[in-house]
């Protein structure tokens, strides 16, 4: 799925507005506030989900070869992260859903649906 | 290495110490310490003040660090890592081997009893100085650690503090940037990464300081970190997912989730650690390529 998609899908603002983020595709999601958890179970090119604003979560990414991250429930980061996502050619969103919605939304618009039934 | 007691020769640490130390000063930038140790093909110095006593050591740790954040213009007063060890001159070799060992540090600076500094040792002195006493008439470079030829043999080697929040992450990446030029595939980049951050999340939540260290062989990555801090009183139950001792401070980052070691030890393909309770953790591990 485009993240222009996903922008219109969860009704989102662009943080990192410097890079060119429409065209990004993001192949299923995570939603997670514990990194230790993303770590463990995300996949790559994924899209990220959370509420949490901290440092550590722009280094997971970058780690985890992440694509993009969605900050729900209103979050804002910093403009510092800001500024290092933007380094690191990381779009963020930010969205004033929670994160069950948030999560919801994207799947039932059909992200990440198919990776799941093979999956399982 | 086997377990055995077998003395060690007697020589002292004042045998074969270098007494030529390049050595900067605190007020003098990070930038200038990058093109000292550029020049002068080093990896750290002894940071003196104007008594020559040691107030600090500079790595070229903490030249990528202050690189990395755009600080090359701080002073090194700023930067240097504060703790140092050293040794005396009197000291045995075996006192420099066991630190050298313990923290793989790679130099000690040795002062007198006033803490001024007298010369210095590296890992090099000290197989000198065992070879030169064993007999063994010449060592050959490639032994020490940087094989040529067509094998790939690459360290890499980072100063963790403990408490430094920005800091964690940066041996991960710097990791991985480093797997990526040399081309091992994603799947393995992305174990050696995982493993890495997670290792380095370890010290920085629960040790005082460690070092990590990567080393790139042609078929594998080993990965070696030791910290001194509290240890881990019970390992089988610290292996459990979902057992943590961080406190509430790290879970709002969203670790200290009780996923660490486990995550660790999933990413890898040989594990081991150790653990001394009060006194430090040792972690060893291989990612076949």
């Amino acid at each position: 799925m485009k993240l222009k998609r996903v922008q219109e899908l969860l009704n989102a603002r662009i943080l990192t507005t410097e890079l060119d983020w429409e065209d990004v595709e993001v192949l299923t999601a995570c939603g997670a506030d514990l990194m230790s958890d993303v770590l463990a179970f995300a996949k790559p090119k994924s899209l990220l989900l959370t509420g949490l604003v901290y440092p550590q979560v722009i280094r997971t990414c970058e780690i985890l070869d992440i694509k993009a991250i969605v900050f729900v429930r209103g979050k804002i980061p910093p403009q510092t992260i800001i500024e290092m996502a933007t380094q690191q050619k990381l779009p963020l969103l930010a969205t004033s859903l929670p994160m069950y919605e948030s999560c919801g939304s994207l799947y039932k618009g059909g992200l990440g649906a198919k990776e799941i039934e093979n999956y399982e | 290495m086997n377990n055995d007691k077998h003395d060690l020769p007697s020589l002292t640490v004042k045998e074969i110490m270098i007494t030529s130390v390049v050595t900067v000063f605190p007020e003098m930038t990070m930038g200038e310490a990058k093109e000292i140790m550029r020049l002068k093909n080093i990896t750290g110095m002894p940071v003196i003040d104007k008594n020559r006593k040691v107030i600090g050591v500079v790595s070229i740790a903490d030249v990528f660090q202050a690189l990395d954040e755009h600080k090359l213009d701080a002073p090194i007063r700023e930067r240097m890592t504060v703790k140092v060890h050293s040794v005396k001159p009197e000291d045995s070799i075996s006192v420099a081997l066991s630190l050298f060992r313990r923290y793989q540090f790679g130099r000690l600076p040795v002062v007198d009893d006033g803490n001024t500094l007298v010369g210095l040792i590296t890992p090099k002195e000290v197989i000198a100085g065992l070879a030169a006493f064993l007999k063994l008439e010449e060592i050959n470079e490639g032994d020490l650690g940087t094989k040529s030829g067509s094998e790939i043999n690459r360290t890499l080697e980072f100063h963790l503090q403990g408490g430094n929040f920005d800091q964690a992450g940066i041996a991960a990446s710097t990791l991985k940037k480093t797997l990526q030029e040399i081309g091992i595939r994603p799947e393995i980049i992305r174990k050696a990464t995982i493993a890495t951050y997670e290792a380095e999340m370890n010290v920085v939540i629960h040790a005082d300081e460690g070092i990590l260290k990567a080393v790139i062989t042609a078929d594998k990555l080993k990965i070696s970190v030791n910290d001194r801090g509290p240890g881990i009183a019970n390992i089988e139950e610290a292996m459990q997912v979902g057992f943590s001792t961080a406190p509430d401070k790290i879970r709002e980052m969203g670790f200290g989730a009780g996923m660490g070691l486990p995550n660790i030890k999933k990413s890898s393909d040989y594990f081991k650690i150790d653990s001394l309770p009060g006194k430090g953790t040792d972690l060893y591990i291989e990612i076949n390529f």
